[in-house]
């Protein structure tokens, strides 16, 4: 969109600068072109002008019905009450522009003029309503256009019975003028308003206003009509409702966005995290087969001692004794290994391909390259899991949206798992900084206390932590070491490498 | 011994956790009944050391640990070779898992009885199937049956699904099944990164999934399941 470029109203600059910068542009784009239409007048058009009249006004409904949907079904932005437009534009889209359309094809019954000016009145008067209604009302779109509808027929049908000089008051030059006042009064009101309170979306309503009421100028040449049609008034109210349809759209739609991004990332963190309950599920119940194997043996020896110990002979109870023990054994090995997950053997690679895929859930570009066999770290899970997350958690804070890229491989028993982004990267005096004390760093958001933290957690396991700058011109790069858990082949061969 | 083995059908021990089978195998023989306990090695050897004996009642784990091929429970497969022997087969196992105590029940195994058990119970339980008792009411049989078949057409319906996947979308999902990225999976296959979002968007479709991470868990399922 245009205006999506344009600087957003600093907080120095006065509340007019960004109205201005955008309603001058556009009103001499505006008057040139009126000038330059202007020149096509008397011309004879014939019945294709005619045809693109009707057209013209059709598209001019349709965009204005359009508005009135896409305000009913919006979000409620803080910009604007933008549910309470929904009336006025469908009345002024599905009754007022068809009407208007009809009409002009034919000579004006009497009260017809009447009518449209109670119509103008009430379209007018409800945007005003819209913009300074403060509470929702609770009144329905469907009523207010109904209601509108009606009080407009109501008008005309009372112009057919009344005296013909309210019929020519009505036609009269004045009232004319007193319309289109009140379409620059309202104009004017989402103008200043919008820009009194900061409110981008409010003040282009107004733009869109602005342009239709330069559109109603028609009424003055008061010939206008499908006979000899005004096509660049026409197109000029075309023009302003679709303005003001695009305004409306631009919340709705970045609502619909993020609902569906919020969706997905629910969806796929609710995913990972079944996956890993499942995980877990399966383990825990293979070490619930084991232990119900050794209860279940230990009542076996309990009712042989307690029923036939004297029949089992030497032989029989040696064998009973070493399965005994043979168990016990087999249990304690069941312990250990329970302990040693807990304590201090993680597994790189499930660890990893979990953060990366919550980290790709909420939208991040991750890269993840562990070398094969997968390493193992010395430290728990649980705390190798926190610190690469304060990693990732670092790299969105200093470096949001950038590509990260996770490596993971063992050296000489040393598991290095490094943390690399493509953001900007860090000063000399930041490395330092990161190195040593907090780094309060405000305008990053930041104070640097998770990488602290990291560093506490990886030296308990005599691991440590270091920021470079990542290689190339970019980046940033968390590499942090830790003893490996298990022996890798080249560490137990002599032959390896050299001492 | 094994002569005197061939004249009284022993009660077969085919159960890798030591203790619970010398404990069942002390119990039957101060009970006057004959067991043998079968070394779990492999799954050509156990069978060849059964078919030494005169086929009555064996009493099957359904998971016969790392050193018998497959993915637990690996007992299940032999059940029918058991039973072609002539062996009756009664399961006795740790595992809660309904589904494979089902897939035994439908393979023919006489009876089911959980190591949960108290001892006595599971020793009256070996000796009704060793007197040759129904140890397994019908209502409960076809229970079993049921589910059974309820959980074999899910399996069908996963195979089904993961069949669908050309060869190259099954090493697509299982790269991705592995925590790579499209990007590095591209990188692989040195073909472009829109190829392989082409191929991931196929995937998801012939699976039936909305997104990666729900077909990397079927991928995986039927990787359990040991059904691929």
């Amino acid at each position: 969109m245009w205006w999506s470029s344009l600087p957003l109203p600093g907080a120095r600059r006065s509340r007019w600068v960004p109205v201005l910068v955008e309603i001058v542009p556009l009103a001499a784009l505006i008057g040139f072109s009126l000038q330059q239409f202007d020149q096509l007048d008397h011309v004879p058009l014939g019945a294709p002008a005619r045809d693109l009249y009707a057209f013209l006004g059709l598209a001019a409904a349709a965009v204005a019905t359009a508005a009135a949907i896409v305000a009913r079904f919006s979000p409620e932005p803080d910009d604007l009450p933008v549910r309470r437009l929904a009336g006025p534009l469908a009345f002024y889209g599905m009754v007022m522009i068809p009407a208007g359309v009809l009409q002009s094809s034919s000579a004006p019954p009497p009260g017809v003029a009447l009518a449209k000016l109670f119509a103008s009145g009430l379209f007018l008067a409800l945007m005003g309503w819209a913009l300074r209604a403060r509470k929702p009302t609770g009144l329905r779109w469907t009523t207010v256009v109904i209601g509108a509808t009606a009080i407009t027929v109501l008008a005309g049908a009372a112009g057919q019975f009344l005296p013909t000089v309210v019929d020519s008051m009505a036609t009269s030059i004045e009232a004319h003028r007193v319309v289109v006042a009140s379409w620059w009064v309202v104009a004017s009101a989402f103008v200043v308003s919008g820009a009194m309170r900061r409110r981008p979306g409010t003040w282009r309503i107004g733009i869109g206003l602005s342009m239709i009421a330069v559109a109603h100028l028609e009424d003055f040449t008061s010939h206008s009509g499908i006979w000899m049609p005004d096509l660049e008034f026409a197109g000029l109210r075309l023009l302003g409702l679709v303005v003001v349809l695009l305004v409306l759209a631009r919340p709705a739609a970045r609502a619909v966005r993020s609902a569906a991004q919020q969706e997905r990332v629910r969806a796929e963190q609710l995913e990972a995290a079944e996956q890993a309950a499942r995980r877990v599920a399966i383990e825990v119940e293979e070490r619930d087969h084991e232990i119900r194997n050794v209860v279940s043996g230990l009542s076996g020896v309990g009712h042989l001692l307690r029923t036939g110990v004297d029949r089992l002979d030497r032989v029989a109870r040696a064998t009973l004794g070493s399965a005994v023990q043979a168990e016990l054994h087999r249990l304690n090995e069941l312990l250990d290994h329970a302990a040693t997950v807990d304590n201090g053997d993680a597994p790189i690679l499930p660890i990893l391909t979990q953060l990366a895929a919550l980290q790709r859930a909420r939208g991040g570009q991750i890269e993840l390259a562990v070398e094969e066999p997968a390493p193992r770290a010395r430290m728990p899970a649980a705390e190798l899991a926190q610190v690469v997350t304060n990693l990732l958690a670092n790299c969105d804070r200093h470096a949001p949206g950038a590509p990260v890229w996770i490596s993971a491989d063992t050296q000489d028993s040393i598991v290095r798992i490094a943390v690399t982004d493509k953001g900007p990267g860090l000063s000399t005096v930041g490395i330092r900084r990161a190195a040593g004390a907090p780094n309060y760093n405000p305008s990053a958001g930041g104070r640097g206390i998770g990488l602290q933290v990291c560093r506490r957690i990886l030296a308990t396991h005599s691991g440590t932590l270091q920021l470079l700058p990542a290689p190339g011109a970019h980046g940033c790069r968390a590499e942090m070491r830790v003893p490996s858990s298990v022996e890798t082949p080249e560490d137990r061969s002599p032959f390896a490498r050299p001492a | 011994m094994m002569d005197a083995s061939r004249s009284a059908a022993p009660v077969l021990l085919l159960d890798d956790h030591r203790l619970i089978s010398t404990t069942l195998l002390l119990a039957l023989r101060t009970q006057g009944v004959e067991a043998v306990q079968l070394p779990i090695t492999g799954f050509d050897e156990i069978l060849a050391s059964a078919a030494r004996y005169r086929p009555g009642l064996a009493l099957l784990d359904l998971d016969l640990g790392e050193r018998v091929a497959g993915p637990p429970p690996n007992g299940l497969r032999l059940i029918d070779p058991l039973r072609s022997q002539g062996w009756s087969v009664l399961i006795v196992t740790a595992s809660r898992n309904r589904g494979a105590i089902a897939a035994a029940i439908a393979r023919g195994a006489i009876g089911w009885v959980s190591k949960a058990e108290p001892f006595d119970r599971l020793l009256a339980v070996v000796l009704d199937a060793k007197a040759g008792r129904d140890v397994l009411p019908a209502a409960l049989r076809d229970e079993f049956l049921r589910l059974h078949r309820k959980l074999r057409a899910h399996d069908v319906e996963l195979i089904e699904r993961v069949r669908r996947l050309s060869s190259r979308e099954r090493e697509v999902l299982d790269r991705l099944a592995c925590g790579r990225s499209a990007a590095v999976v591209a990188a692989d296959f040195t073909v472009s990164l829109a190829t392989v979002r082409a191929q991931i968007r196929s995937i998801l479709a012939k699976l039936d999934v909305q997104s990666q991470l729900a077909a990397v868990a079927i991928i995986n399922e039927a990787k359990r399941a040991g059904i691929i």
